[in-house]
């Protein structure tokens, strides 16, 4: 098997993990509206929670993993690892989009207003930026070795900030709920939303895999023909 | 006595679209930038 063909199977692979976790998502859709129980304060808008955690967990995995990745390509220099980063940060940036605007979407009803800039909106809003100019970066430096070694630097320093977020509504005062499930002590929701909220976090990590072998593979499609242009 | 629960539901159906929109949408931009590469190899592109 060619390069080129391992690597158009790969992203078809993706391609398919991508919608096989999209149909995962139409399950928890039914799950949210038609299983868990309506929240008393909040009404049907708490139903926002089953996709708005699940979105902010991928996005905060995936720019932590472009982190790790970065450092280990700094150190390594295996250009899979480079690949796998940029990859990772392109998924990252589309959950982001989507906890960005089920955010608000859910706070206008809740706290009365779309946004305040408090420490974790600010910081999260922060770390979507910082992961556009990552990307632009990368589309900007045509030199592959610069390229990973300038973009690595950006992808660690994001990194830094994602414990920053998880800890925000601990060290600040702020309108953000504390967490619910990942905290010391035992998660404090009723079974229903539980069970909803895990299964909606497995189906939300299951796409990102998806999303992530398939942007690897395209990746990996260009690079082996850049070689190839190289090389001709 | 018990608050009534807030009419809200608005607010969750624009989320409920919004979520697949931008999931979708970019699975859909990687699928056309996977066609576009498959295409290029069947042209016998080299590049």
């Amino acid at each position: 098997m060619t390069g080129e063909t391992a690597a158009a199977a790969l992203a078809r692979r993706g391609l398919r993990l991508s919608l096989l976790a999209l149909l995962g998502l139409a399950g928890v859709y039914v799950l949210a509206l038609g299983y868990t129980p309506v929240e008393a304060r909040q009404g049907m808008a708490q139903k926002i929670f089953y996709l708005h955690v699940p979105a902010a967990w991928s996005a905060l995995i995936a720019f932590s993993l472009v982190g790790v990745t970065s450092a280990l390509y700094l150190w390594l220099h295996d250009p899979r690892l480079d690949r796998f980063a940029a990859a990772s940060a392109e998924v990252g940036v589309a959950f982001s989009a989507v906890m960005l605007t089920t955010g608000p979407i859910w706070a206008k009803p809740i706290w009365g207003t779309w946004w305040t800039w408090d420490a974790r909106l600010t910081l999260t809003l922060f770390l979507f930026f910082l992961f556009i100019g990552y990307l632009a970066l990368r589309a900007a430096v045509h030199d592959p070795a610069e390229r990973a070694r300038f973009s690595a630097v950006v992808g660690i320093l994001g990194m830094l900030l994602v414990p920053f977020i998880h800890l925000s509504v601990y060290l600040f005062r702020t309108l953000h709920p504390q967490p619910v499930v990942l905290k010391p002590s035992a998660p404090s929701l009723p079974p229903e939303m539980l069970r909803t909220l895990l299964i909606a976090t497995v189906v939300f990590t299951v796409l990102y895999v998806g999303l992530v072998t398939l942007r690897y593979g395209l990746g990996q499609l260009q690079d082996v023909r850049d070689e190839a242009a190289d090389a001709g | 006595m018990l608050a009534e629960t807030p009419e809200n539901a608005g607010y969750m159906v624009a989320a409920y679209v919004v979520t697949p929109v931008i999931l979708v949408g970019y699975l859909a931009l990687l699928w056309r930038r996977m066609g576009g590469k498959t295409e290029g190899r069947k042209d016998g592109e080299t590049g």
